[in-house]
């Protein structure tokens, strides 16, 4: 219990929900702009107080408050939320620009999450407040957008709050020159003025007059924002030559930044970082060096003791607010979940751990229980942190007298021990709050209470079960419906994993309903992928990370089903983003298409490199098209994804663990892995030991691919499968080509030696 | 870095042995011997028509063909598990294949030339002695420069 106070220091020091990047860090090239302006205004007037506006200008003719919004029929749950707040809220869109350039005023632009706990605070300190209220409709056209509908603008205007203040997360609070340049920003404020610092009300009020007095000043300050960011652009995507040493280099870098004591990175603020555990695991199947495994080992232990994990109703929370993992954020993302049951997975494979065979069975558990439609197919976006607007975790925290209700003596004896439980908890709000995470293993506390460790374990098992039917009893947090296409498709992939390696058909059967249900609803040929399904509409189509996430998901289902239907979705996505994102001058893909006039800062083009929070779109295209190059035997797409891989090489050193799924691509474009093709009839018994000697054999980054000649036209085929099948009507038995690098292995139809020749061919003897 | 093969034995099979005597399939059905070749230089590649890296040397394998055939370099492509010859005979003509290709038997390949990856090459001088292994697709550059002084 040591540490507690300066844990709960810690929460207060942070009032916002963070992003995984941070720290005045965007990536890890710095922008800090000073603007001029604003920071005079500050010096100079900050003596004076509010209230600078003159008391006509709070009572303006029109400063009535105007019942409702424009928020109620909006899809995302978190506007219409919003939709009963006394601001005029508009929704993103023109609009709302053109009501600024009319009226000549400033946009406050709020951009959240309703996950987000900082979010419910600043709503119900600031937006429900009806003098707040007053002072925005007055002085400003108020915006506001959920940052996971729309990650095109949260991105961007992340990357200028950040320029500005030094750090971003959520809320987002950016003001903009009517043309939606920003001019100021924040994350969450306080309403009233504290200690030296302004609260809502006065920057608001400052702000307007900044505006209305020294207009041409905000706007230069506007202006230079602008131009550093555009050069921020340029230096996050410089071009260069790919080869091992840059990857062995990244690899050092994660190494460095590694937190040997508590697993993860940084020694702050723990965020999962499921792209670096992936590439550790990678890189240490063919390295062997330990070091890489004592990062993914360390972290996922860590992750899976901490309170970062729901040890009572299993899945992880977004992030921890210690580097011990012990306190988080209680909001469950489904791409966090996701990302780290691969980790699991993958570690599992590894190292045959038990630990973390468990923790990828809770974390479906948790997915198929709360965040997923079984009937329909589909994974819901996120769970809330709270119970209501006011709480913090309460849901998932636990006093004593709480677990003394719901326990019997014994019980509760053990697992007062086993979490740490005691009378001054972790929750800064109800100090008596405690967050669970393992603090003592069952063998001491058996010798502290003399009893045997069997009987230690069992209570601790009945304890939980125990526990998590007292939770039920509480209001369960919020489950935004929403079908986010994108972290979908990671599930869909993670899922048909988690079926591969733990032989679990019911993983595959939903993941495979899934992605017909996406199909079904979110495709169209011509336009690809919508970023968002909800209450029978799709909205925005044609990101990047929706295409090549949906795309990478359609190949693992090839994999897994051997229909040619899905290869060929997979190749018309990429065909969609090569046509629709490609940047022809300088390689790589944009996050949204360039096409037509494009409304504020959507109009800045950008790249995305990092792995932020998940797994950055460039390298997961250039994965997915080596992936396309190879199953389709067209080397184009293999060009794409050297350019890809070409254009931010320049730019990714000293990144380390953010551009972690670059590494692995340029890791995997160098130094292919195994590749499996297996011909032969589907129902042949013989052909399904084969395949599913393949699929379940360890081997990171290895691809299977499965053709039934009496299924198919030889002329549809790629040349080399074509081959393969000519050669098939002459042997008429199953056969499995492997390859890795740039050879073959003599074809087998003996399902030990495709086991074999999966987890080693065209690797050092090991 | 980390692709290098797993070759068992290779150091058994390489510069300067006597390559043993093998007879493999011509495509009209004929029976051609290893030894008919001696005299020349004979760059032999064991290919499949299944695997892509074979289907990346092709041009090069053409190109060094073409450049050298007539100072005396046989180029013989020994298609393995590649279908019926009629198959062969088709795919030969689709990638323009001048040079000659026979059919070998796989099991024979990877006991009598310990082939362990494909495509592998092997590179016979006149006398009849092997003088280089190569494991993975080569560029029409490294063939010609090791096979003109042979000539």
């Amino acid at each position: 219990m040591s540490n507690r106070y300066s844990d709960q220091d810690r929460r207060e020091e942070n009032p916002n929900c963070l992003r995984f990047l941070r720290n005045g860090l965007t990536g890890w090239i710095k922008i800090t702009v000073v603007l001029g302006v604003i920071f005079a205004f500050w010096m100079t007037d900050w003596a004076i107080g509010p209230g600078a506006l003159s008391e006509t200008e709070q009572k303006g003719a029109s400063g009535a408050p105007v019942a409702g919004n424009q928020l109620a029929h909006e899809a995302s749950p978190y506007l219409r939320e919003a939709a009963l707040e006394p601001i005029q809220w508009f929704p993103w869109g023109d609009a709302a620009f053109r009501r600024a350039q009319q009226e000549d005023k400033p946009v406050l632009l709020d951009i959240g999450a309703i996950w987000c706990h900082w979010c419910h605070v600043m709503d119900v300190e600031n937006y429900d407040n009806e003098e707040v209220a007053f002072l925005i409709n007055q002085h400003f056209v108020a915006i506001k957008v959920d940052m996971d509908e729309r990650p095109d603008i949260d991105r961007r205007y992340q990357l200028a709050v950040q320029a500005i203040s030094g750090s971003g997360g959520w809320p987002l609070t950016a003001f903009l020159t009517p043309e939606g340049k920003v001019f100021y920003g924040g994350t969450y404020f306080p309403r009233e003025d504290r200690f030296f610092r302004p609260g809502f009300k006065t920057l608001l009020q400052k702000l307007a007059q900044a505006y209305k007095t020294r207009k041409a000043g905000v706007l230069a300050d506007a202006e230079q924002l602008s131009g550093a960011l555009q050069r921020y652009a340029a230096e996050s995507t410089k071009p260069g030559s790919i080869s091992d040493s840059l990857v062995q280099s990244i690899s050092i870098d994660i190494t460095k930044s590694f937190d040997a004591v508590n697993g993860g990175f940084s020694t702050e603020v723990k965020f999962p970082a499921a792209s670096a555990v992936e590439f550790a695991l990678a890189k240490y199947f063919v390295s062997h060096d330990p070091k890489l495994l004592e990062i993914a080992n360390k972290t996922l232990d860590a992750m899976a003791q901490g309170g970062v994990y729901d040890q009572l109703g299993g899945g992880f929370f977004r992030y921890a607010t210690d580097p011990q993992w012990r306190i988080p954020h209680f909001e469950k993302m489904n791409y966090d979940n996701a990302e780290l049951l691969r980790n699991y997975l993958h570690a599992y494979q590894a190292t045959g751990k038990p630990l973390y065979r468990e923790i990828a069975e809770g974390v479906m558990e948790y997915l198929n229980g709360v965040l997923s439609d079984q009937v329909n197919g589909g994974f819901f976006a996120h769970q809330d942190a709270d119970m209501t607007r006011q709480d913090d975790g309460d849901y998932y925290t636990w006093t004593v007298q709480e677990v003394k209700d719901a326990l019997s003596k014994e019980e509760a004896e053990v697992i007062l021990r086993y979490y740490d439980i005691g009378p001054l908890g972790e929750m800064k709000e109800n100090p008596g709050k405690n967050v669970l995470y393992v603090a003592m293993p069952p063998e001491a506390i058996a010798r502290d209470l003399g009893s045997p460790v069997e009987k230690v374990r069992s209570l601790i098992d009945q304890a939980k079960r125990r526990l998590l039917q007292a939770r039920m009893k509480r209001k369960t947090p919020l489950v935004d419906k929403t079908l986010y296409i994108d972290r979908n498709a990671m599930l869909i992939s993670a899922y048909l994993e988690a079926a591969e390696v733990l032989g679990n058909d019911q993983a595959k059967t939903f993941a495979l309903k899934t992605l017909e249900l996406l199909l079904r609803k979110a495709y169209r040929e011509g336009q690809g992928m919508s970023h968002a399904y909800f209450e029978g509409t799709a909205r925005l189509p044609g990101l990047l990370n929706d295409q090549v996430q949906m795309a990478n998901a359609l190949l693992d289902a090839f994999e897994v089903t051997g229909e040619q239907r899905y290869l060929m979705l997979a190749k018309d996505l990429m065909d969609l983003a090569l046509s629709l994102l490609w940047d022809s001058k300088e390689g790589g893909f944009f996050d949204r298409p360039r096409q037509g006039a494009a409304l504020a800062a959507l109009e800045r083009p950008l790249k995305n490199i990092e792995d932020n929070p998940t797994a950055s779109p460039n390298g997961m295209a250039a994965l997915v098209l080596d992936r396309l190059a190879y199953l389709t035997n067209n080397e184009a797409y293999e060009q794409k994804a050297l350019q890809t891989l070409q254009a931010f090489a320049g730019s990714v050193k000293g990144a380390g663990h953010f551009v972690a799924t670059y590494a692995l691509a340029v890791h995997y474009h160098i130094n292919r892995s195994a590749q499996a093709v297996i011909i032969g009839k589907k129902s042949h018994p013989k052909m399904q030991l084969l395949w599913k000697s393949a699929l379940m054999t360890y081997r990171p980054g290895k691809m299977v691919a499965v053709y039934d000649p009496t299924e198919l036209k030889v002329k549809d085929l790629p040349p080399a499968v074509a081959g393969a099948v000519k050669a098939f009507g002459v042997q008429g038995e199953p056969r499995a080509y492997i390859c890795a690098g740039s050879t073959c292995a003599p074809p087998t139809g003996d399902p030990n030696e495709v086991v074999t020749l999966v987890k080693t061919y065209g690797l050092e003897k090991s | 870095m980390l692709s290098l093969l797993l070759v068992p034995n290779a150091a058994a099979l390489n510069e300067t042995m006597p390559v043993p005597d093998a007879t493999f399939q011509g495509l009209t059905g004929t029976q051609v011997r290893l030894a008919d070749f001696k005299g020349k230089v004979v760059l032999l590649n064991f290919w499949g028509t299944w695997c892509v890296p074979c289907l990346r040397e092709i041009p090069e394998l053409v190109r060094v063909s073409e450049q050298f055939q007539k100072r005396g370099l046989a180029v013989l492509g020994i298609a393995v598990d590649s279908g019926r010859p009629d198959d062969i005979r088709a795919f030969m003509a689709e990638h323009r294949m001048t040079y000659t290709i026979l059919i070998g038997e796989l099991g024979f390949i990877k006991k009598a030339f310990r082939v362990v990856g494909f495509p592998t090459s092997i590179l016979i001088d006149r006398q009849g002695m092997i003088r280089k292994r190569y494991v993975g697709p080569q560029s029409v550059e490294v063939f010609k420069n090791d096979v003109e002084p042979l000539l």
